[in-house]
């Protein structure tokens, strides 16, 4: 088994923007290893068959079933460099824009490769034991729950129901191809989740948080389809909307406080923008420590554009008096919102130049500190499946800017970055900074 | 001065009764020491540590020099008094996996309550034995000139 790149293109693309040395040069106190994450993240990877040989799937990680992408083929999920630096993939192999860099081996060890010269050592990531049980109910517990190098990562619901609304889901999201792709269970089940997790907590020193997210989780009228009814029925006849998705995650998490000895756990809960008295809730009855809810875009035009249910249901400046709410709630440093670094670029409607959309961004992130939210963000991984699919992320340069302008609000701002540390998630640039 | 460990050195890189010291630099070049009783030689020649504290200043130095192509130095103290030091380069932490679990598995069944933040490995580059006995001889046959004369004197 090979992997081969996707199609560039412009085989002329490397003259066209600054390369990871010249990148390296402009910004000599950025870590190389981050740096070279970040421009993996950008532009994916190929395996060599020599590498390919290495994977030892009773060892390695080489399934996973997440909202984004499942997979088991014998292939690893992930890598870590030598400095401990995740690059997270999920058997992301490449764009259209520009050439992968190549995973290759030299019967040692494993390396990232570009035109030919070994930019870094990396490993692939190791499976734990828990992986090749199954619960109860027969389902393998790599279905249930996902490892990262110290999170267990779980996705009780795996579709979005912004979704089920012609037209409503976020564009850089392919959610709702992986669902359809796979033919998967939209939920998991409570007792599954529980004795997943209680199994991987027998093996010590694996995880230090648990995680939850998944696709939003909206009570709606029956049968409504179309994008216009949304807000009315949102304003009106229902319930809260969200009072489903609170509860989901309510149960999950009040049975996995039974499996700790403290009222409160290291934890962190990816959901929709919930009211105050939801936020309430969750703290006040689960062991529940952090709490996140994507904006996914620091700009209310592109918001309205790119994550059009969202935006419907809540509002981006709605999104926002939630998120303080719950700093509020849950403490400052313990909030934060995730943003699709690189997005704001997305062609027609994003910012006509890399300088706008860095300035806007940062400045929209300084609000949301100042009001004790942290702003996170990933690499735009054009998926598959999704509204954006085709199109052309950011430079190199304007992700090392990104990252460093975050990173240093938050120093200003005296802000730990620990529910979502370089080796939580392992997938955002812009905390790896924090590490030194 | 050596770039390989030689036995006597690795004895006493693993020896319980030894202080070991490591000594790192911030990013404004202010000297860290910190005491690190798990400092040992592994299998290939290569100098391992627990890092117990997770985002210790010495943590974020020895991460700073590994990104940076900077070094630490380790002293070690034997308990006669007699002192070495070691400079090494950080080439790899480890913060989960097989390795990472044997230690901290080892680290829980000590009987103290601690975390493992990450497991160090530091290449080696040289080392020196350090001892005011064997220094004052080296300093004396390389530098005659600097000693007090009365040292030398017979009234």
């Amino acid at each position: 088994m090979t992997t081969k790149p996707a199609q560039v293109n412009n085989p002329s693309w490397r003259a066209l923007e600054p390369s990871l040395s010249e990148v390296g040069r402009k910004y000599p106190n950025f870590p190389p290893a981050v740096l070279l994450k970040t421009d993996v993240q950008r532009r994916g990877v190929t395996y060599s068959p020599e590498a390919l040989a290495q994977v030892d799937p009773a060892r390695h990680m080489t399934t996973i079933r997440s909202n984004y992408y499942d997979s088991d083929r014998p292939i690893p999920i992930s890598l870590t460099l030598n400095d401990g630096t995740s690059v997270y993939l999920e058997g992301f192999l490449a764009d259209s824009h520009r050439e992968p860099y190549l995973v290759d081996h030299d019967g040692q060890n494993a390396y990232l490769v570009d035109q030919g010269q070994a930019l870094g050592q990396v490993t692939y990531w190791e499976k734990p034991a828990f992986y090749d049980k199954r619960t109860k109910s027969g389902k393998p517990m790599w279905q249930i729950v996902s490892a990262r190098p110290q999170r267990h990562t779980i996705h009780p619901k795996q579709y979005c129901d912004f979704w089920k609304l012609k037209g409503q889901g976020c564009k850089f999201c392919a959610m709702d191809a992986n669902y359809r792709k796979n033919r998967k269970d939209p939920r998991l089940s409570i007792p599954d989740i529980v004795e997943t997790i209680a199994e991987a907590l027998k093996e010590p020193g694996s995880s230090q948080s648990l995680f939850l997210t998944g696709g939003s989780l909206l009570t709606l009228p029956p049968n409504q389809k179309s994008p216009e009814p949304l807000s009315g029925a949102l304003s009106e006849a229902l319930p809260d909307p969200l009072e489903g998705e609170l509860e989901l995650y309510l149960g999950i998490l009040k049975a996995l406080g039974a499996l700790f000895k403290s009222p409160k756990f290291p934890s962190q809960l990816i959901a929709t923008a919930f009211n105050g008295k939801q936020l309430k809730r969750l703290y006040d009855e689960t062991g529940l420590m952090s709490y996140t809810a994507d904006l996914e875009v620091l700009n209310e035009r592109l918001f309205d554009w790119i994550c059009p249910g969202k935006s419907k249901l809540i509002g981006y400046r709605g999104w926002k008096e939630r998120l303080y709410r719950a700093a509020e709630i849950f403490g400052p440093g313990n909030v934060n919102t995730g943003i699709v670094g690189g997005v704001e670029l997305a062609r027609p409607k994003g910012f006509a130049t890399e300088g706008e959309a860095l300035g806007a961004t940062l400045a929209e992130a300084k609000e949301l500190i100042e009001n004790g939210v942290w702003v996170v963000s990933c690499v735009w991984r054009v998926l598959e499946g999704s509204v954006f699919f085709g199109q052309k992320t950011p430079s190199l340069d304007y992700y090392a800017a990104l990252s460093l302008g975050l990173n240093k609000l938050r120093q200003e701002a005296n802000f730990s970055v620990d529910l979502d540390n370089y080796r939580r998630c392992g997938n955002h640039p812009d905390t790896d900074l924090a590490r030194a | 001065m050596e770039t390989t460990l030689n036995r006597e050195i690795i004895e006493l890189v693993n020896s319980p009764g030894t202080i070991k010291i490591l000594g790192t630099v911030d990013a404004d070049g202010a000297p860290r020491l910190a005491v690190k009783e798990s400092l040992r030689v592994n299998g290939q020649g290569l100098l391992e540590y627990d890092e117990l504290i997770e985002t210790s200043e010495t943590n974020r130095n020895v991460l700073r020099a590994l990104w940076f192509g900077g070094t630490v130095r380790a002293l070690l103290v034997t308990p006669g008094g007699n002192s070495h030091w070691i400079l090494a380069r950080p080439v790899k932490t480890l913060v989960s996996g097989e390795l990472f679990r044997k230690r901290y598995e080892a680290i829980r069944a000590s009987g103290r309550d601690l975390d493992l933040g990450a497991v160090w490995i530091l290449e080696p580059i040289s080392f020196f034995e350090n001892g005011l006995e064997k220094r004052r001889l080296e300093e004396e046959a390389k530098h005659p000139l600097l000693r007090h004369l009365d040292r030398l004197a017979v009234v």
